[in-house]
C-alpha cells in the first residue's frame, strides 16, 4: 500500500513471489517445513522416481513420434493403462520397465555400467619464452626442458 | 452477510507458486491450505506425505502440467489418476489407492491455488461427506478467481510467473 501526497490510500498490485524472493529467511514455507519436520524419504524418493520415469517414457514416445495409444497397442494394454503410467501415479516393476524398453526399443532406466577408470597424465609445454625457430629446433622424444603438469 | 476470501502466499519453487486462500480474514492468517496440512498431517501422514511431495517435485522440476493434475469441475485436485483408475501410492509395499484428496485451481503452468480436501470415501463426491464441502468450494472459489482474472484484478505477470493482485485483495463469492 503506498500514500499518495494527498494522503489518501492508494492501493498497489504486487507479487508476493518476488517480495518471498527479497525476504528468503522470513517463511520456509508450510510444503518443506512439513516435508521435512515429518516426511519420509523413502515417498519423497518414490515420487521423484516414479514422475521422473512417467517423464522419460513420455520423452521417448515424442522423440519416436509416437502416441500413448500406439504404446498400448504394442504392449497389447489399454490405452487406460498406459495413461495410468504416464501421470506418474504408478510405481514401476522392473518387469514393466523392461517390457516397455523393449516395445519402444529404448531404454528408460539406466544402471551404471562396471567401469574400470585409466588414468593419464598430460603434460603442457611452456611455449611464450620459445620462438618458432628455437621450437623447431626441438623433437619431442628428446626435449628435456620444462614441462608443466596439468 | 456475503463471504470472503483473502489469497495468500504459501511458497515458491523454481517452476511454480503456490497460494492458498484465507476465509473471511486476512493474508496473515491460517489459509485452508495449511488447515488442511494440519489436519491431515497427523492422521494421514504416509497420503498427505505423497501429495506435499509431488505438489513439491512439481514445482521443483515438471511445473504445472494439466496432465499431472485431476480435472474436478471448474477446479483440479491431487494426486491425479490415469483414465478410470485411482491414484495410487505404496503403502506397506503394494499398490495402494489414495483417497486424500487436495481440491486446487491450476491458473497456468506457473500458478497454482491449493484449497483443502480431504479423504474421499464414496465413488461419487456429492455422496462423500467428507470431501463434499472442500470440493463446492474449491470449484466455486476457482470460477471466482477466473473472473477476477479476466476482469484484470488478478493479473498474471508478463512472464507468466506470478499473479499481481493489490494489499488487502479480497474476492466475493
Amino acid at each position: 500500500m503506498i500514500r499518495n501526497t494527498d494522503y489518501t490510500i492508494k492501493k498497489m498490485k504486487i507479487s508476493r513471489r518476488k517480495s518471498a524472493q527479497e525476504n528468503p529467511n522470513k517463511n520456509k514455507g508450510i510444503i518443506n517445513a512439513w516435508l521435512d519436520q515429518y516426511g519420509d524419504p523413502a515417498i519423497d524418493r518414490l515420487v521423484k522416481k516414479n514422475l521422473a520415469i512417467a517423464c522419460k517414457i513420455q520423452e521417448v514416445l515424442d522423440r519416436k513420434d509416437m502416441k500413448a495409444v500406439d504404446l498400448a497397442n504394442k504392449m497389447s494394454k489399454q490405452k487406460s493403462e498406459i495413461s495410468k503410467w504416464l501421470s506418474g501415479q504408478h510405481t514401476f516393476s522392473m518387469r514393466t520397465i523392461t517390457a516397455i524398453e523393449t516395445a519402444l526399443d529404448s531404454d528408460i532406466v539406466h544402471v551404471e555400467p562396471k567401469v574400470n577408470n585409466v588414468y593419464f597424465t598430460a603434460y603442457v609445454r611452456h611455449e611464450s619464452s620459445v620462438s618458432m625457430e628455437e621450437y623447431d629446433k626441438f623433437e619431442d622424444s628428446s626435449y628435456t626442458g620444462d614441462y608443466k603438469s596439468a | 452477510m456475503s463471504n470472503f476470501v483473502s489469497i495468500k502466499f504459501i511458497q515458491e519453487y523454481d517452476k511454480v507458486v503456490y497460494y492458498s486462500v484465507v476465509l473471511n480474514g486476512d493474508e496473515n492468517e491460517q489459509s485452508v491450505f495449511e488447515a488442511f496440512v494440519q489436519k491431515y498431517g497427523g492422521i494421514e501422514g504416509d497420503k498427505l506425505n505423497h501429495i506435499l511431495s509431488w505438489v513439491r517435485e512439481i514445482g521443483d522440476v515438471y511445473g504445472a502440467q494439466a496432465y499431472l493434475f485431476r480435472a474436478e469441475n471448474n477446479a483440479e485436485a491431487l494426486p491425479p489418476k490415469g483414465v478410470n483408475r485411482e491414484p495410487c501410492y505404496i503403502e506397506n509395499d503394494t499398490n495402494t489407492a489414495n483417497p486424500l484428496r487436495l481440491y486446487c485451481h491450476r491458473l497456468n503452468e506457473h500458478v497454482v491455488i491449493l484449497f483443502g480436501g480431504g479423504v474421499k470415501t464414496a465413488d461419487a463426491v456429492q455422496d462423500c461427506t467428507n470431501v463434499r464441502i472442500p470440493f463446492i468450494l474449491a470449484n466455486k472459489l476457482s470460477k471466482v478467481i477466473d473472473e477476477s482474472i479476466r476482469e484484470g484484478e488478478i493479473e498474471l505477470k508478463d512472464d507468466q510467473m506470478d499473479i499481481l493482485y493489490d494489499t488487502e485483495y479480497r474476492l466475493y463469492y
